[in-house]
């Protein structure tokens, strides 16, 4: 009794003590480590006439191709990486969503003029000569498209069905199993006949990761993981990567080989916004968001080294990261505003902007 | 103190164990609450480091001299500020590379020097961090290296965090888990009252039944059924109370095997410890010496020779023996020391009752007497005139007609007494034996009466028989009956005067009996001597009967008993002194029930 009324007492003053703080020292100066250190970087605001949000590589990724948006007008424009110039490729007094670069052009999604309500996917050829809406007045497409093979395009339609077309609107459409699908994301393996979709039900507040695959018994669709953040395939059309969000953390996780119907985690996070692939699906480019809900940090990890390294101060990112070559530099867009320390803030444009990264050697 | 009770300690334990729980887990969370939040700010901070340092190197990354991107940060200090502040809510402050504070925002006080963090930030090249207290706050402070991309500082970034919301936490856990704490111990309090009966209850059944065990009853076993520690207690326990039982019974049996065989001993027992307690007695210490439940030597105080012979034997002797009278009764005592366990000596004394023995030995050498003096009368009388008649001739023929009779007389009260003697001793035989069967009694009677008619004759002595008419037979030996009725009636001519009557009379006695009696009207008997007319060589007024030439063995009269003995029948002897003697010999004869 004596030992316990002791203990009690020790146990008490600790306590009474005004819960003195054991375990960090106080009014001690420490120095610390820290593992984030940037590594080399710059980043360059390539200013341009059209300024745009930046939504895909060309086919040959020698160009980026970027929505612009002036008044009333949207333009999609091409941005020639090596000359640095910008080009016009269509006009549109309707809203662009998306654009998809092709081997022979590209395919773009719009307000159906005929319906606003609607979408519609059309089809341009790269000398901007012909242009045809390969989806049918009845058709309602999701505004997510992806585009395959030289000439294919791959979306969702009136979130029932999935259609496979060319560029001359002719089409495979299979039907969705009675799923009634909102897409925000889709990509498409040709070789295995299947795709992934990031999608939500109608009375759904989550994005889930649905794999669809086409037997010969008919459409296969399977739920792959829940609260989906983003996805991208890489350039062989081999691998997938995606990440999902668990409690309080972030984890992204890879699909490749065989039939892709197996995934292995990467590495974890605390947040992510988007992620892509480099160009050899060696290092995967991700933003991290922060509490203001403007701005993120862009990020790239990479697999071999299993490590992720901080590439970007905090930027107003309003685009994917692309990253066309084997250079260490990335391109995307971002809402900047014109800090002139004694001016008024003007509308904020959105410019494409390349960031070039050093690493340590 | 006094010693608290099983469920009193479990209640305190719990309550104990529950404070210090409590106390440990408050303790724990509090310093976990602090060293988390703690370190999750440190890394906020040193994002916001990164993040700054990143963006200073995206706007110099062109430009060629370290010292060109110093002034860029001193040059831009303002608008870098700004840009900072929107990466996070901590209190920032700028410095050069001397350690001048270039912005930090708060118009309306001193910017806070941080020389110490700066001295120690310039020479480690690395972030720094501490915790103090400030104006009586507590907050965090952080000092890092502005670097370019060629990892030169080319100013300091200075984040001022408060931890004031951490402790507002930290106090609001602890009001929390301290009304948890009263709470719990309220409840627990109630709940291990409740269910301490419930640990408690059944040591409280195996005390209750560890009782019953304790006043004797050996059968009761303890009924519990869950697979825990107390079933385990309680198996062991029924197992325990199984073997003492099967003990205790067998030990009884061994008591009661022991006592019955001291009680079926024949001779007394006593046992002593070396300190004289007795440990050990038997029924027949108490029959003998009067003795209730001797305790120790001195109880035995009245008969000193056992003091006598205890002393003896504890100077070592092996055996000491003693033969005494007590009560009337010869005992013969002797004692003899013997080991227990091999070390401790007690003494064992073995009392026999050889008073028959001796008195047996006296009767034989009586007996033998007796005897001798019985053959050697008639011997000598038949040697005497064989004698005589060897020596001389004898001419007259009274003379030698007396002599002869007096051989062939003397010749067949020899044989008489011979008779008698075998007689005596097949009795005790188990080959004398009785071969029972019909007999009529007054047929019987007749030819015994007629045949002793020719003795009485000789005193001039009437026998005189009546019959009772349609008597019912007996079971008997008709021979064994023959001389039963001839040894009386033989003694009622003997001890009859000259001229005398003998009525010998049957009749029926009563529902199950017949009765013979044979009264003579001679000496009678002294009523004292009465009860030893029946025993072997005993006999009455023998010299008088030697005198008249009728003296025998003193075995008539016990054959008649053990006969009579033999048919399951009685004997009852009436005699008054000169008045004569009735023999009444009373026999069971056959019923229709035998039938």
């Amino acid at each position: 009794m004596r030992r316990l009324a002791l203990v009690i007492i020790l146990l008490s003053t600790m306590l009474l003590a005004g819960c003195a703080n054991i375990l960090i020292a106080e009014n001690t100066v420490l120095s610390i480590e820290n593992d984030a250190q940037p590594k080399t970087a710059h980043v360059e605001t390539l200013k341009t006439e059209q300024p745009g949000r930046v939504c895909a590589l060309s086919y040959d990724h020698a160009a980026i191709l970027s929505i612009g948006h002036v008044n009333d007008t949207y333009t999609i424009d091409q941005f020639d990486l090596k000359t640095s110039t910008l080009v016009n490729v269509t006009t549109s007094d309707s809203r662009i969503y998306d654009v998809q670069a092709a081997k022979l052009g590209f395919f773009y999604t719009k307000t159906n003029v005929s319906s606003s309500n609607n979408i519609q996917i059309v089809w341009s050829s790269s000398d901007r000569l012909v242009e045809r809406t390969i989806t049918d007045t009845i058709d309602n497409p999701e505004k997510a498209i992806y585009v395959y093979g030289e000439n294919r395009i791959a979306y969702i339609n009136n979130s029932t069905e999935l259609v496979l077309s060319d560029s001359n609107g002719i089409k495979n459409r299979y039907a969705l199993n009675g799923l009634n699908l909102e897409v925000s994301k889709i990509v498409w393996f040709p070789v295995q006949n299947l795709g992934f979709l990031i999608a939500q039900e109608p009375d759904s507040n989550t994005y889930q990761l649905y794999r669809i695959e086409l037997k010969d018994e008919g459409v296969m669709i399977n739920t792959i993981a829940k609260n989906v953040l983003d996805m991208d395939i890489d350039d062989t059309e081999s691998k997938l990567v995606y990440a999902i969000q668990e409690d309080n953390n972030t984890k992204v996780y890879v699909i490749e080989g065989g039939d892709l119907s197996s995934s292995s985690r990467l590495f974890s996070t605390d947040t992510m916004g988007k992620l892509s692939f480099n160009f050899n699906a060696q290092e995967i480019y991700f933003t991290k968001p922060l509490e203001d809900g403007v701005r993120a940090t862009i990020w790239m990890y990479d697999i071999d080294q299993n490590e992720s390294i901080q590439l970007s101060s905090p930027m107003r990112l309003n685009s994917g990261i692309f990253a066309p070559s084997d250079k260490n530099e990335v391109y995307f867009s971002e809402n900047q505003l014109n800090y002139v320390s004694n001016s008024e803030l003007t509308q904020p444009f959105s410019y494409i902007t390349k960031l070039v990264y050093g690493r340590e050697t | 103190m006094k010693q608290l009770r099983y469920e009193s300690r479990i209640m305190l334990s719990n309550i104990v164990i529950f404070i210090i729980t409590m106390l440990a887990i408050l303790f724990f969370s509090l310093q976990s609450i602090w060293y988390l939040s703690v370190n999750s700010l440190k890394e906020d901070m040193l994002q916001t480091v990164t993040n700054l340092t990143l963006y200073v190197q995206e706007r110099t990354a062109k430009l060629q001299s370290e010292e060109e991107k110093t002034k860029y940060l001193i040059n831009n200090s303002a608008g870098i500020y700004t840009v900072s502040s929107t990466f996070s809510e901590f209190q920032i402050e700028l410095f050069d590379l001397s350690g001048n504070v270039l912005e930090n925002g708060n118009v309306e006080s001193e910017p806070l020097s941080m020389s110490a963090e700066f001295e120690e930030v310039s020479k480690e090249k690395k972030p720094i961090v501490s915790v103090q207290d400030y104006n009586g706050e507590r907050e965090m402070w952080m000092m890092a290296p502005i670097t370019s991309q060629n990892s030169q500082p080319v100013g300091y970034i200075g984040l001022i965090a408060s931890l004031k919301y951490i402790e507002t936490i930290q106090w609001q856990v602890l009001m929390v888990l301290s009304l948890s704490i009263i709470g719990g111990l309220i409840l627990l309090s109630f709940a291990t009252s409740f269910f301490s009966n419930s640990f408690v209850k059944p040591i409280r059944k195996l005390t209750r039944i560890s009782s019953d065990i304790n006043k004797g009853d050996y059968d009761r076993k303890i009924l519990y059924k869950k697979d825990d520690e107390i079933g385990e207690l309680a198996e062991v326990y029924n197992e325990m109370t199984q073997n003492i039982n099967k003990v205790i019974i067998q030990l009884r049996g061994e008591r009661e095997r022991l006592g019955s065989v001291l009680a079926s001993l024949n001779d007394g027992l006593l046992t002593l410890n070396q300190d004289g307690e007795v440990t050990t007695s038997n029924r027949l210490i108490r029959t003998y010496f009067d003795l209730v439940e001797p305790k120790t030597i001195d109880d035995l105080d009245s008969h000193p020779f056992f003091k006598e012979i205890f002393e003896s034997l504890k100077t070592g002797k092996t055996s000491v023996s003693e033969e005494v009278e007590v009560a009337g009764r010869i005992l013969l005592i002797t004692g003899s020391p013997i080991k227990v366990q091999a070390t401790e000596e007690n003494y064992l004394f073995i009392i026999r009752n050889v008073t028959t023995a001796r008195t047996l030995e006296k009767e034989q050498r009586k007996f033998i007497s007796s005897i001798s003096h019985e053959l050697r009368t008639p011997l000598t009388t038949i040697i005497g005139y064989t004698d005589m008649l060897n020596r001389r001739k004898v001419d007259d023929p009274e003379l030698l007609s007396k002599s002869l009779n007096t051989i062939n007389r003397e010749g067949h009260r020899l044989v008489r007494l011979v008779d008698d003697l075998l007689n005596a001793n097949s009795v005790k035989d188990m080959a004398f034996s009785i071969h029972k069967e019909r007999v009529d009694l007054e047929e019987l009677l007749n030819i015994v009466v007629e045949q002793m008619r020719t003795k009485s004759l000789e005193k001039e002595i009437e026998i005189v028989f009546k019959a009772e008419p349609n008597l019912p037979q007996v079971y008997g030996d008709y021979d064994r009956l023959s001389q039963t009725f001839i040894n009386i009636i033989h003694n009622a001519i003997k001890f009859s005067s000259r001229g005398g009557i003998i009525d010998v009379v049957l009749t029926k006695e009563d529902e199950e009996n017949v009765s013979v009696s044979i009264r003579d009207y001679g000496t009678g008997i002294d009523p004292a001597k009465k009860d030893f007319i029946f025993s072997a060589f005993y006999r009455v007024e023998e010299d008088r009967a030697r005198n008249e030439g009728e003296g025998g063995a003193g075995l008539g009269l016990y054959l008649v008993k053990q006969i009579v003995d033999k048919h399951d029948g009685k004997i009852r002897v009436d005699s008054e002194v000169e008045e004569g003697t009735n023999i009444t010999v009373i026999l069971p004869f056959i019923t229709e029930e035998d039938e």
